[in-house]
């Protein structure tokens, strides 16, 4: 047996966490999975958790009477309610363990504070998370089926934007025609911005591989592995100036893509840019960060895909608060538990996408080479659009090291991330007129969702009701 | 801390103090507190409310640490892994939850101890068997009487065989059936050399029960010892006697009490405690004529 040491508190700080704790949290997790106490209070919270995930993953950003501020209310509020009401069950429930002598009971076993709190909160981060995507899968798939088209797709709005090499930022964000069948971006004062790039006084140099006034802008289309379409999305891009149309480009929209549009010399100062998908009748319906292209028809697994990607994200972030309040109110052992959990959370999505890069660039035999520093290069084809080129990002361990290390700065900027699009509003703008869900169409939702409802609360009644008996 | 001792438990000049932000106070909980209990040995805590019985039991569990002084258990700190399998503590109001079955949160004891399922299946079956409870195992314990509760406390406490037993209160609440199985069992474990401290309010329970005791009265130790020594009143005795003519006899005695000038407290016939009783009617072998 040792003696007293530094010795004797690095060895439960160290290497207890990593042999003894995940089976006693498991535990503790389990005995809290099945303590139903206030089962009505659950149903309740999580019902309203569930909604507020769908309602936030669902609202149109633009057009209709809901706006993309209160989208981002909405998405806001239903992160930290569920956060709240999360941590608010664990302090509660951890009170009501000291009052109830439950604690006493437990942490007489050779069963550490950490684990015990850790399995705790996990336990009912993990209920209300389990509820909470039950109601969302309800939920989901009946308003799937107001949208008869549809796979998951995101498209941030342009980016890098420039005119002949000169940066141009007078675009007016994300439009949605009264059809609802395209997205639509207005590029302003081209005339300007063309003069500005011609002129020499500024020091501006034109863009040595275009042959002439040229509009660049990235497009980035998201989440396309969840598509029966896959990473590749036939679109049409056509663009107009005043009334006319000045060219047609039909093209496959791949993750990210760079295109370089040749202004015609009759361009005026305003030109549009309508990107619609190819043969197909599209559907438009905007989200948060930018707008979906719903293509196909919703199954029950698309359905899954949509919900799982609006909570995943708040359970994590309930999980780690949850993680670091328990670290904080325990011992020191539990805040490396912690740290390794939230590592790994939100690492995961960094890691998953240098991984990626890796696996693009070895399919195009070229691992290992990082010339653009992780940048996507496009070259121009396809009339002034152009295809992609093989990635080149893979940085080796130095890219998986920086992502851990982006993963801690990520914690940070979960949070302030939703502060500036609280401010601008979506960074969307309204037409007058266009409207992607109506007063009917949600009507119609609610008669969908109802009996659904109806049903889940009367087979958890008579679950609850089986394990009391 | 000593690795040699093997005292299950061993309280040296513990002083444990309660400390409040708002408003700012300290309270004394334990002040000087001294005692082993040795294997085999069944040492009684008593005292009034608030005499600092349940601090020493917190103490004992490893849940509190002493703001001064030494509490070990088999030479270890109370709260460390390897202290925490050498005891079984049953709280006095062991909280149970709701939902879950005796079974099940036996189980959950278990695994904190890393039983094997067989292991725990085999335990679980023992003990309910021990303390009746049959019936109720696979019952939800929201409903369960105080006593059914300290029972399955008294379960938790039991679970990994401990040789040190840190039980408060253990029979408040338990019906005198229960209660007799439990005192018996205590008993056997400690003629198998298993070292028990107990507190109850039930002052014939703990007489009945336990060789040494430990009187606290506002957080100070005011006696310890011996059962028998503690119990013996040195200026009184006690005479129990028979005979063919009792009533003659007696008044004989006490006139010669009298004479020596003594004072005679009481005379009466010896009377069976309840508990008798409650056994003979409602026990093992019940329903024959009582003999009262």
């Amino acid at each position: 047996m040792r003696g007293p040491g530094p010795h004797r508190d690095l060895e439960p700080l160290l290497f207890w966490p990593v042999v003894q704790a995940p089976r006693q949290i498991a535990a503790t997790v389990l005995m809290t999975l099945f303590q139903n106490r206030g089962w009505w209070q659950w149903i309740v919270l999580a019902a309203g958790g569930g909604f507020a995930l769908i309602l936030g993953s669902w609202l149109p950003t633009s057009g209709g009477s809901i706006g993309g501020l209160e989208a981002c209310i909405v998405h806001v509020v239903s992160s930290l309610l569920l956060t709240t009401i999360a941590l608010t069950l664990g302090a509660r429930a951890l009170a009501g363990d000291r009052a109830g002598g439950l604690s006493d009971l437990v942490m007489s076993k050779p069963l550490s504070g950490a684990s015990f709190y850790i399995g705790r909160f996990g336990g009912l981060a993990l209920r209300l998370g389990a509820a909470a995507l039950l109601v969302a899968l309800v939920g989901g798939s009946a308003l799937a089926v107001l949208s008869p088209r549809g796979a998951f797709f995101q498209v941030t709005e342009p980016t890098a934007m420039t005119v002949a090499g000169r940066p141009y930022d007078a675009h007016a964000g994300l439009l949605l025609p009264p059809d609802g069948t395209a997205i639509r971006w207005i590029f302003r004062d081209l005339e300007g911005a063309m003069a500005a790039a011609r002129s020499t006084a500024d020091g501006v140099q034109p863009d040595r591989t275009e042959s002439g006034p040229c509009l660049r802008f990235d497009l980035k289309l998201l989440h396309p592995r969840n598509s029966p379409l896959r990473d590749r999305l036939p679109v049409r891009i056509a663009i107009h100036g005043g009334s006319r149309e000045l060219a047609v480009h039909d093209l496959e929209l791949t993750k990210r893509r760079e295109f370089r549009l040749p202004l015609p010399g009759s361009v005026g100062s305003t030109m549009e840019v309508e990107l619609s998908i190819r043969d197909s009748v599209g559907f438009i319906e905007t989200g948060v960060r930018g707008c979906r292209l719903i293509h196909g028809r919703v199954g029950p697994v698309t359905a899954l895909i949509r919900a799982q990607m609006a909570f995943l994200p708040v359970l994590w972030f309930v999980l780690a608060l949850a993680l670091l309040f328990s670290a904080v109110v325990s011992e020191p052992s539990a805040l490396l538990a912690a740290t390794v959990v939230m590592l790994v959370i939100f690492a995961a999505p960094t890691l998953e996408r240098e991984i990626e890069l890796w696996r693009a660039a070895l399919a195009h035999g070229e691992a290992g080479v990082s010339d653009t520093g992780g940048d996507v290069v496009r070259s121009l084809d396809d009339g002034g659009c152009c295809e992609p080129q093989p990635p080149s990002g893979w940085a080796g361990p130095q890219g998986v090291a920086a992502a851990i290390v982006g993963a801690l700065v990520s914690c940070a900027d979960l949070m302030i991330s939703a502060l500036p699009e609280l401010s601008r509003g979506g960074g969307t703008e309204s037409l007058a007129g266009c409207e992607c869900l109506t007063a009917a169409d949600l009507r119609r939702a609610w008669l969908e969702v109802l009996p659904r409802l109806i049903v889940v609360l009367l087979l958890g009644g008579m679950f609850t009701s089986w394990r009391r008996a | 801390m000593s690795t040699g001792d093997v005292t299950p438990l061993r309280f040296e000049e513990v002083r444990k103090e309660f400390r409040s932000v708002l408003p700012r106070r300290t309270v004394v909980g334990l002040e000087r507190l001294s005692f082993r209990l040795r294997a085999g040995e069944i040492v009684g805590l008593v005292g009034p409310n608030g005499s600092g019985k349940t601090t020493t039991f917190r103490l004992a569990a490893g849940l509190l640490r002493p703001s001064r002084g030494t509490v070990a258990v088999m030479g270890l700190a109370p709260g460390s892994s390897r202290a925490r399998r050498l005891q079984g503590y049953m709280p006095e109001q062991p909280g149970v939850p709701d939902t879950l079955t005796p079974a099940e949160l036996l189980h959950f004891v278990g695994r904190t101890f890393g039983m094997s399922r067989a292991q725990r299946t085999r335990r679980v079956d023992e003990l309910s068997e021990l303390l009746a409870l049959g019936g109720f195992l696979r019952r939800r314990m929201g409903g369960f009487s105080k006593g059914m509760i300290k029972r399955v406390g008294l379960a938790t406490a039991l679970f990994n065989e401990p040789p040190l037993l840190l039980l408060d209160e253990p029979l408040e609440g338990v019906d005198p059936i229960g209660a007799a199985l439990v005192k018996d069992y205590l008993l056997e474990l400690a003629r198998k050399q298993s070292a028990i401290l107990i507190s109850s309010h039930i002052l014939s329970d703990v007489e009945a029960l336990c060789s040494s005791l430990v009187i606290l009265n506002e957080g100070r130790m005011i006696l310890s010892g011996s059962k028998d020594d503690i119990l013996a009143l040195h200026d009184m005795v006690v005479l129990r006697f028979s005979a063919p003519n009792e009533e003659e006899l007696l008044e004989a005695i006490e006139q010669l009490i009298a004479e020596r000038e003594g004072t005679v407290y009481s005379t009466g016939r010896p009377r069976k405690n309840l508990e008798d009783v409650f056994k003979r009617l409602l026990g093992p072998g019940a329903g024959r004529e009582p003999e009262l």
